[in-house]
C-alpha cells in the first residue's frame, strides 16, 4: 500500500480509537450517572414508604418488609435517625459496606410538611462496580456495531485516494498535452510561412497541407481541451455560424484521401452542390466528417469505397457518408449514436457517432443511419439550411492568408462577384482612392505581424467606409463595442 | 425559628388581601365549637381551622409534626419536643405545659374516646380536676418538652394524637372554674376568632405566629352563618350570588349537586376527597328484636339499590370499612350474598325509622311498596310525638378516612354500630389496645365488623366523596386521603 495511503488509514484508526475512548468514558459516566439517579428515586420511594412505621417508632415492621421490599435492587440499607438516637441496618452489617465496593443513595426525611425538621436519613447501598460493568458492555455493543462503518469508512478513504492518483496522473497528462500543444504552433507557424514561398507548387496540394495544418491546430486545441484540469475554465463553446459546408468538408477529405491513400481498395469519392450553406461551428463540422469517414473506413474488412455527398433541397442541407461494407445488425443499428455503442471496429468508444448525433442536433438538425448487412451503411446529417446570399457586384477582401484568397476569389467568380483581393492593410489602402465608398470591404481578423482587424476597420471607416464586415472564428461578442461592424465566419458570404 | 420570623413577617404583608367569606349551616356562636365534643361537620370545621394538634397530615396525608416540632419513642416514653416561637392567636406562648394541660382538660371533660388514654397516662381513676395527678404526663426542659410515659412504644398513639379531638387548647383560652373555652383570640389553631357577631357570623384572623401561616392563604375568614333550614338549591344560590366564598364540605353534603353547580357555573374550584363518606343503616336492640335478619338483610338492600339513584358517585361496597380490618375474601362473599338476598319481601311490620326520610324522602313511595310499615321518626308530626316508640332502625353518614386503626376504632364504637353495650365495649377495647402489634389488631376488628355485618346488625348503604367550593383564586391544596375543610392550606391562584 501507499505510505501515504497508509498514513491517512493509520489516522482514521486513531480517530477511531479516540472516538472510542471518549465513547467508553460516556457510556461508563452516564451508566454511573442513571443508576445514581434510580437507584436514589428508588430508595426515596422505600423511604416514604417506611417514613410512617419509622415516625411511630414500629422500627421492627421495617426491618421486617425491608429485605422482599429492596429485592436485588439493594444488597442493604441503614436508618440514621437524626439526633444521635440508635438506627439500624439491614442486613445488620450493611452500615459497614465497603464504600470502596458499595456506592449509597441517600434519603433525608423530616418531621414536618416543609423540610426543615430533620427524621434522620435512610442510606440504601449498592455495588458500586456494577453501572461500570454495564457501562463497559453498552460501550462493547456501540463498538461492535460501528466496526462495519470504520472498515467501510476505511474502505472509501482508499478508492478517494485511488481517485485523487488518477486526478494527479490526469493533470500530468493535461500539463504534457498543453505542452505539446505549445510547442506545435511554431513549427506549424513557420511551415505555414514556408508554404507561401512554395508558388510552384499546385494549388490542389498547396490547399492541402494547408488544411493539414489547420486540423493538426485544432487536434492541438482538442487535446488541451481532453486534458483540461478540473477547475479551470472551459474555453468558450464555438458559436455555430453560416457556413458553406462545401469548403468546410473539402479539405478534410482531401486529407483522409492522403490518409488512406496507403491502404488498398479503399477510395474516399466527394461530390457536393454548390449554395450547400448552414449554421455551424466549422471545427466541430469538420471533425464530424473526419469521424464519419474513419467510423466508414475502419469498419471495411478488406477495400471499400466511401462515397460522401452534399446536397441541399427543401430548406435542407443533407451530408451523406455511405460505404459499402458489411453492413450493421439492426438490433445494433437502433443503439448506435448513444454514447458508448459502437459497430465493427476493435477498440472503437462509441464517442464518434455520439459526437455526430449531438452536433446535429445542437445545430437544430438530426443524424440518420441506414444499413443494410452484407450492403453496407448510409449515415446521413440533416441540417436546416441558409440561404445564400445575395452576392454584391464588387467586394474587397483584405486577408494575409493566401489559402483564403483562393478560397474567395474562386467564390467570388463562380457568382460573378468581382473581388479584389489584398494580402495586407497598406497595400489596399495605398489604392483605396480607386473604390466607391460603399463597396462591401471584408477584413481578416488577424493580419499577421499583431495587426488585428478590428483596428484597421476603424481606420476604414474614418476614410469613409460604410460597409465593412471582420471574417473571424471569434465569438461575435468580442466585437460588441463596434456597432456599424459587421461579423461572419471565414467563408465566403456569397458561396 | 428564622422560617417562623419569615412567615410571620410574609403574614402581616399580606394582610390587607381580601377575605374569604365561608357558609357555615348554623347560627351557633364560637363557643359552641370545642375539640372534646366533636359531633357535627361544622364542630370539625371550626376546632381544625382554630385548633392545632401536636401532630397532623400533610396534603400527601402523611403523618407530619404540628405544634410538636418532632417527635420519638424514647424506651417507654413518647417525647415531643414543642416548636420554639409558637404563640396562640392572642400572642401568649404555646408550650408543652400548654399539650399537658390540654390532654388533662380532654381527659375530665371527654368521653369514652378518651378514656383508654387516660388510663394509660394517669391510672384507673377518672381525672376529675386540673390537679389531680397524672403522672404519665411530664413537662420538661422548662417547657421545650412534653413526655408522655405509655409503658411500651404504641405506634398507634402518634397517629391518634394527630386527630382534632387532640387539638391543643391553650390554658391562656381556658377558664380555669368550668374549663371551658371562654377565649376564642387565644387558640392554638391557624386562624383564631377575632370577632364573634352574633347568628353564627364571625370573623376569623390568621395568627401570624403559627407554623402553617402562608402568605398567600387566606388571611381573614369572614364565617356567613345561616341558621335557618335552606335547600340544597338555596345553600348554592348564596354562592352564585355572592355572598359567600366557600362551601364547606359539610353544607351540600351530595357531592353531585357541588360538581353540577362548578359545572354551570365558571369561576369556581371543587375539590373531592376519595369515597371517605359511609352511609350506614343500623338495627337498634329494637330492630334487632322485631325483624328477622333476612329482613334486615332485605331492607339494606332496597336502601342499596335506592340510595345510588339520585347520587351517581356513589359506592355499594360490601363492608364497612375496606382498609382497616377488611374482611377476608371468605368473609367478604359470605356477606354479599346475604346482602343481596334471593327473594322479594313486602315487610308489613311497624318499622320505626330515623333519619330515614331525610336520606329517602323522594323515595318515599318506592319504600312504601316494600315496607308499607315504615314510621319515619323525623317527618312531621311523628317528630313532634312526646313519647315515640324506640326505633328500629335510624341511618347516619360518617368518615371512614382515619389514617390510623385507633382513631377509626374508637369513633365508631362511639358511634355504636357494632352492638356492644358499654361494658363489653370496655372490654373489647383493651383487648385491642393490649396488642402491640398492628396485624393482630386488624385481626380482631375484622372479627368485629364480620360479625356485626354477618349479624345484619348495621350494613353500608354507600360511600361518596366530601366536596367543597370555592370561588377562584382560591385554589385547593387538600389532602384527598382526608375530610376536612383546612382553610390555611387554600392558595391564591
Amino acid at each position: 500500500m501507499d505510505p501515504e495511503i497508509k498514513e491517512s488509514v493509520r489516522k482514521l484508526f486513531r480517530k477511531f480509537m479516540l472516538l472510542h475512548v471518549v465513547l467508553l468514558a460516556a457510556a461508563v459516566g452516564l451508566s454511573i450517572l442513571f443508576t445514581g439517579y434510580f437507584k436514589e428515586r428508588l430508595g426515596r420511594q422505600l423511604a416514604t414508604a417506611s417514613r410512617d412505621a419509622l415516625l411511630t417508632g414500629d422500627a421492627r415492621r421495617v426491618i421486617n418488609i425491608m429485605p422482599s421490599s429492596m429485592s436485588r435492587d439493594f444488597s442493604g440499607m441503614s436508618w440514621r435517625p437524626s439526633g444521635g438516637e440508635p438506627g439500624f441496618s439491614v442486613p445488620s452489617e450493611a452500615e459497614h459496606s465497603s464504600l470502596t465496593l458499595y456506592s449509597r443513595a441517600r434519603v433525608r426525611l423530616f418531621f414536618d410538611e416543609s423540610g426543615a425538621v430533620p427524621l434522620g436519613e435512610m442510606l440504601f447501598y449498592y455495588p458500586r462496580w456494577t453501572p461500570v460493568l454495564w457501562g463497559v458492555l453498552a460501550w462493547f455493543a456501540i463498538f461492535l456495531a460501528s466496526l462495519p462503518v470504520a472498515l467501510r469508512e476505511r474502505r472509501r478513504l482508499i478508492k478517494d485516494y485511488n481517485l485523487l492518483l488518477e486526478l494527479r496522473v490526469k493533470e500530468s497528462y493535461g500539463a504534457l498535452a498543453a505542452q505539446v500543444a505549445h510547442d506545435i504552433r511554431s513549427p506549424l507557424a513557420a511551415l505555414d510561412s514556408a508554404l507561401r514561398d512554395f508558388s510552384d507548387l499546385p494549388g490542389e496540394r498547396r490547399e492541402l497541407a494547408r488544411g493539414a495544418m489547420g486540423r493538426i491546430g485544432e487536434i492541438a486545441r482538442d487535446l488541451l481541451d481532453s486534458y483540461r484540469t478540473p477547475g479551470q475554465a472551459a474555453p468558450a463553446k464555438e458559436e455555430a455560424v453560416a457556413c458553406d459546408l462545401k469548403a468546410l468538408a473539402a479539405p478534410v477529405l482531401a486529407e483522409k484521401r492522403a490518409l488512406y491513400a496507403g491502404r488498398r481498395g479503399v477510395s474516399i469519392e466527394f461530390s457536393a452542390e454548390d449554395g450547400a450553406r448552414a449554421a455551424v461551428c466549422p471545427a466541430e463540422f469538420r471533425r464530424l466528417v473526419s469521424n464519419l469517414v474513419n467510423n466508414a473506413v475502419e469498419a471495411f474488412e478488406a477495400g471499400g469505397r466511401v462515397d460522401v455527398s452534399l446536397s441541399h433541397t427543401d430548406g435542407k442541407v443533407v451530408l451523406t457518408v455511405g460505404d459499402n461494407g458489411k453492413g450493421i445488425p439492426a438490433e445494433i443499428l437502433a443503439r448506435l449514436g448513444r454514447k458508448g455503442e459502437t459497430h465493427g471496429k476493435s477498440g472503437g468508444t462509441g464517442l464518434g457517432l455520439y459526437h455526430a448525433r449531438s452536433s446535429a442536433e445542437s445545430w437544430g438538425g438530426s443524424l440518420e443511419i441506414d444499413s443494410k448487412p452484407g450492403a453496407g451503411t448510409a449515415v446521413r446529417v440533416v441540417l436546416p439550411a441558409i440561404a445564400t446570399a445575395a452576392a454584391p457586384k464588387r467586394a474587397v477582401l483584405i486577408d494575409d492568408d493566401a489559402l483564403v484568397r483562393i478560397n474567395w476569389k474562386t467564390s467570388a467568380r463562380s457568382k460573378g462577384v468581382d473581388l479584389a483581393v489584398f494580402s495586407s492593410p497598406a497595400e489596399f489602402l495605398s489604392g483605396a482612392g480607386g473604390f466607391p465608398r460603399d463597396i462591401p470591404v471584408y477584413l481578416d481578423s488577424s493580419l499577421g505581424d499583431g495587426v488585428k482587424g478590428e483596428d484597421i476597420a476603424v481606420v476604414l471607416k474614418e476614410k469613409g467606409f460604410a460597409d465593412i464586415t471582420l471574417e473571424t472564428g471569434y465569438d461575435p461578442a468580442r466585437f460588441a463595442a463596434l456597432g456599424w461592424l459587421k461579423v461572419s465566419g471565414k467563408e465566403p458570404p456569397w458561396a | 425559628m428564622g422560617a417562623a420570623l419569615f412567615f410571620a413577617a410574609a403574614c402581616s404583608r399580606f394582610s390587607a388581601q381580601p377575605e374569604l367569606r365561608v357558609l357555615v349551616d348554623s347560627g351557633a356562636p364560637a363557643a359552641d365549637y370545642d375539640p372534646v365534643s366533636l359531633k357535627l361537620t361544622r364542630d370539625y370545621f371550626f376546632c381544625e381551622n382554630l385548633f392545632s394538634p401536636l401532630l397532623g397530615y400533610s396534603s400527601d396525608s402523611e403523618l407530619v409534626s404540628e405544634l410538636a416540632e418532632s417527635f420519638r419513642w424514647s424506651g417507654d416514653e413518647a417525647v415531643f419536643s414543642m416548636r420554639p416561637g409558637g404563640k396562640t392567636g392572642s400572642g401568649a406562648p404555646l408550650d408543652a405545659y400548654d399539650a399537658e394541660f390540654s390532654f388533662k382538660r380532654a381527659f375530665i371533660l371527654g368521653g369514652t374516646s378518651y378514656s383508654f388514654l387516660s388510663r394509660m397516662l394517669c391510672g384507673a381513676d377518672k381525672l376529675k380536676s386540673l390537679n389531680d395527678a397524672c403522672p404519665g404526663l411530664r413537662v420538661r426542659d422548662g417547657g421545650r418538652t412534653l413526655a408522655m410515659k405509655l409503658g411500651a412504644p404504641k405506634p398507634y398513639v402518634f397517629h391518634l394524637l394527630a386527630n382534632i379531638a387532640y387539638g391543643v387548647v391553650p390554658r391562656s383560652s381556658v377558664d380555669p372554674a368550668t374549663l371551658k373555652i371562654r377565649d376564642y383570640r387565644a387558640t392554638s389553631g391557624p386562624y383564631y376568632v377575632d370577632a364573634d357577631l352574633g347568628g353564627g357570623n364571625m370573623l376569623l384572623k390568621a395568627n401570624p405566629a403559627h407554623h402553617r401561616c402562608a402568605p398567600d392563604m387566606p388571611r381573614r375568614v369572614r364565617i356567613v352563618g345561616s341558621p335557618d333550614y335552606k335547600t340544597n338549591d338555596e345553600l348554592l344560590a348564596m354562592l352564585s350570588s355572592g355572598k359567600v366564598d366557600y362551601v364547606m364540605m359539610g353544607v351540600v353534603l351530595k357531592p353531585e349537586s357541588k360538581a353540577e353547580f362548578a359545572a354551570r357555573h365558571g369561576g369556581y374550584n371543587i375539590h373531592f376527597s376519595r369515597p371517605l363518606r359511609m352511609i350506614y343503616i343500623i338495627f337498634n336492640e329494637s330492630g334487632m328484636k322485631r325483624l328477622t335478619r333476612e329482613e334486615r338483610f332485605f331492607i339494606a338492600k332496597k336502601l342499596r339499590e335506592l340510595y345510588p339513584r339520585r347520587r351517581p358517585m356513589t359506592e355499594t361496597p360490601d363492608q364497612l370499612f375496606a382498609m382497616e380490618g377488611s374482611l377476608s375474601k371468605r368473609q367478604l362473599e359470605e356477606v354479599a350474598s346475604l346482602i343481596k338476598g334471593r327473594r322479594e319481601l313486602v315487610i308489613k311490620k311497624r318499622v320505626e325509622g330515623k333519619r330515614l326520610f331525610s336520606y329517602f324522602w323522594l323515595d318515599l313511595e318506592d319504600i312504601a311498596k316494600w315496607l308499607p310499615g315504615a314510621v319515619y321518626a323525623d317527618q312531621k308530626p311523628n317528630s313532634e310525638r312526646k313519647n315515640p316508640p324506640p326505633l328500629d332502625i335510624f341511618l347516619a353518614g360518617g368518615d371512614i378516612g382515619y389514617q390510623d386503626d385507633v382513631g377509626l376504632v374508637l369513633y365508631y364504637l362511639e358511634q355504636q354500630i357494632f352492638g356492644l353495650g358499654p361494658a363489653e365495649t370496655e372490654k373489647w377495647l383493651a383487648a385491642y389496645l393490649a396488642e402491640p402489634a398492628k396485624e393482630a389488631r386488624m385481626e380482631l376488628l375484622r372479627e368485629l365488623q364480620y360479625r356485626t355485618l354477618r349479624d345484619a346488625r348495621t350494613l353500608p348503604v354507600g360511600l361518596l366523596p366530601y366536596a367543597s367550593l370555592a370561588r377562584k383564586p382560591w385554589k385547593f391544596n387538600y389532602p384527598a386521603a382526608l375530610a376536612g375543610d383546612h382553610l390555611w392550606r387554600l392558595r391564591r391562584n
